[in-house]
């Protein structure tokens, strides 16, 4: 089996689903349906008292891990109090880190990400740090107790792609206690299995599904693309040439 | 906002929320579910209540 561990818990499935954007909550529950999915993020909000509506987690299937995010963080200090919050709720102790103040581009600050990855590992919680790409960071955050690390593929929401690729790649190569997963900015069902076939531990995918024409079929495009990638990392690819190589026989032709 | 309850319990009653899907932050520090019924509601108290929504 090829499995993906993280926090000692064994997943099946490479493809982490954000449940931000969707339509409705009906939507949602056929979307982590179709897609497979056994890690779902959520965020964690004030509750509208006027408005007394049925909780998110009431739509998400009982063995599918929640990740809260810590979105709106500006610091290590709220980052810390967003999952001491959370992790009340009773419903896990998984948290994705999410620190930035830069409203534009959404950038994390890895700095402040290490601070709080420390403090909430050493609090038993199972920490998924987002950060921009960087070696140097990605091993701190490993030696902070972080149960993967989620590096940025493009700005969030903007669907590039992988657009960090060079230095996702110095992370899969030089980092081998953790998952690399790849969080934001994948946009298409063939950059998630680009993502895959270098080898990412996993991908992290939101606006690309939600904002979609029909969402769930979407999901479903990204279950496939994702375990396709997995299957082209496990097979070992073949090398480029800038040369053709002939595929057929160069030896018995019908003009000899 | 105004109300009459006077423990945190009678507070998530009164507003009919769903004690397992919410988290109550009571002046800063945060207050666990198994202490909702025995924790007063004092006038001028910082409230926070918090839930889960759709996030990436």
């Amino acid at each position: 089996m090829d499995e993906l561990i993280i926090g000692g818990r064994s997943l099946s499935s490479r493809f982490l689903l954000g449940t931000g954007k969707f339509k409705s909550k009906q939507e949602l529950q056929e979307v982590i349906r179709r897609s497979g999915t056994e890690v779902v993020t959520v965020a964690l909000r004030r509750i509208d008292l006027a408005q007394n509506e049925d909780n998110i987690v009431c739509y998400i299937p009982e063995n599918v891990v929640l990740l809260a995010n810590t979105s709106g963080a500006r610091d290590a200090k709220e980052a810390v109090r967003i999952a001491r919050m959370s992790r009340e709720t009773g419903l896990g102790n998984w948290v994705k880190i999410e620190i930035m103040t830069d409203s534009k581009y959404l950038l994390p600050d890895n700095q402040e990400t290490i601070k709080a990855t420390e403090i909430l590992a050493s609090e038993g919680f199972v920490v998924l740090p987002y950060i921009s790409p960087d070696l140097y960071v990605a091993r701190a955050l490993v030696k902070a107790g972080a149960a993967a690390v989620m590096p940025l593929g493009s700005l969030i929401g903007s669907n590039q792609g992988l657009r960090t690729r060079t230095l996702i790649e110095v992370l899969i190569n030089e980092i081998d206690e953790v998952p690399i997963i790849v969080d934001a900015g994948i946009g298409r069902p063939s950059h998630a299995a680009e993502a895959m076939e270098i080898g990412a531990g996993a991908v992290l995918v939101n606006t690309a599904v939600a904002t979609a024409e029909h969402p769930a079929q979407m999901a479903e495009a990204f279950a496939k693309a994702v375990i396709a990638g997995r299957l082209a990392w496990n097979a070992g690819a073949g090398d480029e040439s800038s040369v053709a190589r002939a595929s057929s026989p160069l030896t018995g032709f019908l003009h000899e | 906002m105004d109300t009459e309850a006077g423990t945190l319990a009678q507070l998530v009653k009164a507003y009919q929320l769903s004690p397992e899907t919410i988290v109550i932050e009571q002046n800063g520090n945060l207050a666990k579910r198994t202490v909702w019924a025995a924790t007063p509601l004092n006038a001028g108290d910082q409230i926070e209540i918090v839930a889960f929504v759709g996030g990436g």
